[in-house]
């Protein structure tokens, strides 16, 4: 088996065998979520994630969405550096490709990290920290994107989704921003 | 390239500039006489290519701004203030009020004349055309010099830090932009008391988003604030291999000595602490600490017993054994001996270094507690330590200390204009 074809192998066994982050139930779509997600350019997405999080059902308004969302994409962030602790030191792939994942690990590192710092700044109310943090999470995964430029893998898929979740995020944060709540 | 240069006349010498600029920037040696002549040498040149332009390519009002930007900002290029760059200047932008970059080469001009109200004019007048990541981290650089000695020092520095928030939402990639953030929130701390740590934090996150930029990777002085933040968390290690590298990078930046007095703190602490531990009298000079009273809302602890980092609702009595003298204005160290006789460096932010004397009995209240482990240059260094960032975490002999015991440093991030 070729190293690439390897790695892809790899990597669609971890998500396969990952609890699935995105679980549709129309019925547990409220309100809100649907108002919130209204504001965001990944609608379906958007209404998936929240609706998928027990959390948001007791949501009383925007703002604890916003908390959801953000969470969410963090611990995306943390499940792709687990994906790629998982593989990145499969001795078939090509040692370009292992560093290019070594960087994507550190670059999700980060970004977990970013995505906390936004947490606390929707808490404090710190709106324009928050859309700075979110903005750097968003860089460091176009880093990681960068780093695997030319290989075929599966994180470009991981770095598309992660990217949406976080301008969700970021789209209902500033909607709370505007109404206040 | 050819075919713009063809089609403006002013692209080679723009290309000159920034060629020039880059040197300034990105070459360092210990003597500066060596950078001024280089810089001399390559702006004679510059020059030459600028007047090439023939006369005729260089008569509309935008030609003519153009040429004089470019011909003041080659000026410019030397630390000290020419009245000649500024006249340059000064005309490029009567002649195109637009042109932005020659808006930010005259506030830095006239900066360095050191008349900063109208440096600062210069940038929110080109501000005020739009926003750029450029003019909003000059200005949050001048406010920075601007604010010091002023009664209102930290709030001038919190619009600092504003601005250059705003330069990094432009561009949440631009190293420089999160260098000169770096740089506010290290003056943030320090104008208001030294004590909070979370401005160090910040600090510190802002430095190492600097770092992930390729093109900051030329500047000594990042590494050097790096350091100089991680000296202050008391990440050791971490600071002196900031130094070494701001050494490296810049010889004449006084790395080194950083390096030196950090290396020689480091070893009066461990000396200090290896010739206290067995010291016989410390059973009688710590006998009482048992008996001190502790409020009930703090659990007693020894510092064999406090976990990394912030200990919540819990207080350690200890003896101070020594004030240890050393090179930098803070923290303020002592040798502290808690009641199991156990020594630990306490390292104070905030306070005066009258409030506490040898001798005096102390009950640290939630304390941040490290346990210091590294090797640097082959020689190893292990200790405990404590850290104090403000009035309240302590009482002296039962008693807090008294307000005027809060002090306010003023140490300013290294930064050029």
């Amino acid at each position: 088996m070729k190293p690439f074809t390897t790695f892809v192998f790899l990597f669609t066994l971890c998500v396969a065998v990952l609890p699935p982050l995105i679980v549709a139930h129309p019925t547990n779509v409220t309100k809100l979520i649907r108002q919130a997600c209204a504001h965001t350019a990944h609608k379906a997405l958007c209404v998936d994630t929240l609706a998928a999080d027990p959390i948001s059902q007791g949501a009383a308004n925007k703002t604890g969405l916003a908390l959801v969302a953000l969470r969410v994409a963090s611990q995306n962030a943390s499940d792709i550096t687990e994906l790629i602790k998982a593989s990145v030191n499969d001795p078939s792939l090509a040692p370009a490709v292992q560093q290019g994942l070594s960087d994507c690990m550190d670059n999700y590192v980060d970004a977990a990290q970013q995505l906390d710092d936004s947490l606390a700044a929707l808490l404090a109310g710190a709106h324009d920290d928050l859309s700075i943090w979110v903005n750097v999470a968003i860089a460091d995964s176009d880093s990681c994107e960068k780093s695997i430029q030319g290989f075929k893998t599966e994180m470009s898929k991981e770095n598309v989704k992660f990217r949406m979740l976080c301008e969700n995020a970021l789209a209902i944060a500033k909607a709370v921003a505007v109404a206040g709540n | 390239m050819s075919n713009q240069a063809e089609e403006d006349p002013m692209a080679k010498p723009t290309i000159a500039v920034e060629d020039l600029y880059n040197i300034r920037d990105t070459y360092f040696t210990a003597n500066l006489d060596e950078k001024n002549s280089k810089l001399q040498k390559e702006s004679d040149l510059a020059l030459k290519l600028l007047d090439s332009v023939p006369p005729e390519q260089r008569k509309s009002p935008m030609q003519r701004a153009t040429y004089e930007y470019l011909r003041g900002k080659i000026l410019d290029v030397f630390p000290d203030y020419r009245k000649e760059a500024e006249d340059h200047l000064s005309k490029a932008v009567k002649l195109n009020p637009s042109l932005t970059d020659a808006w930010l080469c005259l506030g830095n001009c006239i900066w360095k004349k050191g008349d900063l109200s109208s440096a600062k004019n210069c940038f929110t007048l080109a501000l005020s055309k739009g926003p750029n990541k450029k003019l909003l981290c000059q200005l949050s650089m001048l406010e920075r010099k601007m604010a010091q000695g002023t009664e209102n020092e930290a709030k001038l520095v919190e619009e600092s830090i504003q601005h250059g928030r705003e330069a990094i939402t432009l561009d949440v990639k631009d190293g420089n932009s999160w260098y000169n953030l770096g740089n506010a929130c290290l003056t943030s701390f320090f104008v208001t008391g030294a004590w909070d740590h979370s401005k160090l934090l910040q600090s510190l996150k802002a430095y190492q988003n600097a770092e992930k930029d390729e093109r900051m990777k030329s500047n000594p002085d990042l590494y050097f604030n790096c350091a100089t933040v991680n000296k202050y968390l008391e990440n050791y290690e971490r600071a002196l291999s900031g130094f070494e590298a701001a050494a490296l990078k810049d010889p004449g930046l006084n790395a080194t000595d950083e390096v030196q007095k950090l290396v020689n703190l480091l070893d009066k602490l461990e000396n200090m602490l290896r010739g206290h531990a067995r010291a016989k009298r410390l059973a009688s000079l710590v006998s009482l600490l048992d008996a001190v009273n502790l409020n009930s809302s703090y659990k007693r602890a020894t510092i064999d017993l406090l976990s990394e980092g912030l200990n919540k609702a819990v207080a350690v009595v200890g003896k101070v054994l020594f004030f240890i003298k050393h090179e930098s204005v803070a923290p303020i160290y002592y040798l502290v001996c808690d009641s199991n006789q156990i020594c630990f460096v306490l390292s104070v932010y905030g306070i005066h270094n009258d409030a506490i004397k040898e001798g005096d009995q102390l009950t640290l209240l939630e304390p941040c507690y490290r346990y210091i482990d590294f090797s640097w240059k082959e020689k190893h260094y292990q200790f405990k330590s404590i850290r104090v960032d403000f009035l309240e975490q302590a009482l002296v002999n039962g008693k807090a200390p008294a307000p005027r015991h809060a002090i306010r440093t003023s140490i300013y991030a290294q930064h050029k204009p």
